[in-house]
């Protein structure tokens, strides 16, 4: 239900309606100095894809602020191999955003995590895979990862940063969830844990091979229940999940609404997860391209009874269809996505609920009439997040 | 002989706090954000107006009245005592400070 006392949802139903992109999550390197297995990102050096400079950050955050931003996460890649990157996060700051770092915390030494504290955060999020040093170094692909990262958790909070300490349930950390959750709270962090593998950005399902086994991966979802108490409003999520009659009616999440994703080049995207940019702002002004969209207007369009499989499915009630996983995983944005229907049965299970997803239940006959190419992706438009590739004989096949 | 008079006190000014506050104008509303208490405000079209107004610099009392009233058609009477009403709010939040 609604709380119509709360002023966060009070704010995130005026920006549904005036279309104000309140939250949006910027790329500013798609560099890394870690090589996660699961991580949606293929790493390119920033010289190499033509980065945008800390100039064209401050026009598109100036831009983006008179558009009515507040939250303001910034993203990579690693965000500290960028050496400019407090230049961007203070310019940020001082146009009134509320900042969010996403980053490995490797690189978090004292002179970063006083440039961090002094920016005042919402809070600092960084991945921490394992609770043993070898498993997290394993899953980071790189050896003393894990000491660099406790470390620089251990600088912020002595500067009072706030940290998330986040972790997706892997094959390899499954059995150290609880350690890992032991250790966010011994450091005084706030502790998130996650179900959902992703497919990466360039189409490939293999991060979804590293996912635990299904005693675990239930396990670790009903824990993602009990923690989801102390979660903040997603938001990508609909405003009022729950009633089905209502969920029909409503847009499936607020990509392309109140909320937007800019890559390292200054392509536009809906959300994150979106892989087809609606424009680049090195071409146009962050509101031309909101505001006059034709593909943004699509999206905002878009209700879920659009989605004939999911307008039927018993786990709606619990689901928020994601357009951009469906567009990834499936080559058409109107929902399923076999990735969301997979985290819904999971919920579902560590519910206690026995339904099971419209989609997941389809026979494979069915689900190919649905233009299924199974873990690769079919575009209807170019993306600048995909590389070109040739016709497989997997796409063949499937002509 | 010379009388010696009291000076005039300047009046308080009041600024936004932006170092510790996040804000965006969400029309005709604001959303203003005390970080590092991460509580959350949405602010009616008036205080929006006075954060707007704060935006650009501190102001006196009198000033944001002032604003307040180029804005809105509002009896002067009733606009100070709302006024009065977010400076103490914002004050008590540590959205704005007292210079």
């Amino acid at each position: 239900m609604l709380d119509l006392q709360d002023p966060v949802t009070l704010a995130l139903i005026r920006a549904d309606q005036t279309l104000t992109p309140l939250s949006a999550l910027v790329e500013i390197t798609h560099a890394c100095n870690v090589d996660c297995e699961h991580c949606y990102l293929d790493l390119v050096p920033d010289k190499k894809i033509g980065a945008l400079s800390t100039d064209e950050w401050r026009r598109i955050l100036k831009e983006l602020k008179d558009a009515g931003g507040l939250y303001l996460a910034i993203s990579g890649g690693e965000i500290l191999v960028r050496r400019d990157w407090f230049e961007i996060a203070s310019y940020a700051r001082s146009l009134g955003f509320a900042l969010k770092l996403y980053t490995n915390g490797t690189l978090i030494d004292d002179d970063a995590a006083d440039k961090m504290a002094s920016l005042h955060l919402l809070q600092a999020e960084i991945s921490l895979l394992g609770g043993l040093p070898a498993t997290h170094d394993s899953i980071a692909r790189r050896r003393g990862a894990f000491d660099k990262t406790i470390a620089g958790v251990k600088r912020l909070r002595a500067r009072g940063v706030k940290v998330i300490l986040k972790c997706v349930a892997m094959e390899k950390n499954a059995e150290e969830i609880g350690l890992i959750e032991a250790i966010a709270n011994e450091l005084g962090c706030r502790f998130q844990l996650y179900v959902t593998m992703t497919p990466k950005n360039n189409g490939s399902s293999a991060p979804r091979d590293l996912l635990p086994g299904e005693d675990a991966l239930v396990r670790a979802a009903k824990r993602v229940e009990e923690l989801s108490g102390n979660a903040q409003p997603s938001s990508c999520g609909t405003l009022d999940a729950g009633r089905r009659g209502e969920k029909l009616k409503e847009t499936p999440c607020a990509a392309g609404r109140r909320t937007c994703h800019i890559g390292p080049q200054g392509d536009l995207f809906p959300c994150t997860q979106w892989v087809v940019p609606v424009g680049n702002l090195r071409e146009a002004s962050f509101k031309e391209l909101w505001l006059k969209s034709a593909e943004l207007d699509r999206i905002r369009a878009t209700r879920v009874s659009d989605f004939p499989v999911c307008a039927r499915c018993d786990l709606l009630s619990i689901c928020n269809p994601c357009m951009a996983l469906a567009l990834l995983e499936r080559g058409v944005p109107d929902g399923p996505s076999p990735t969301r229907c997979g985290v819904a049965e999971l919920r579902a299970k560590a519910l206690g609920m026995p339904e099971r997803s419209a989609w997941l239940a389809l026979s494979e006959e069915e689900k190919r009439k649905g233009a299924v190419v199974a873990g690769r992706v079919r575009l209807p438009l170019v993306s600048s997040k995909l590389p070109p590739r040739e016709t497989s004989d997997t796409d063949r096949a499937a002509e | 002989m010379m009388t010696s008079m009291s000076p005039t006190k300047p009046a308080s000014r009041y600024r936004l706090m932006t170092e510790e506050v996040a804000w965006s104008q969400l029309e005709p509303n604001a959303v203003l954000i005390q970080l590092d208490r991460n509580e959350v405000h949405l602010a009616n079209p008036v205080a929006a107006a006075i954060v707007e107004s704060l935006q650009s610099g501190s102001a006196t009392r009198d000033e944001l009245l002032e604003r307040v009233l180029e804005k809105f058609e509002v009896d002067a009477a009733q606009a100070a005592i709302d006024l009065e009403q977010f400076l103490g709010v914002a004050l008590e939040a540590g959205i704005i400070a007292k210079e």
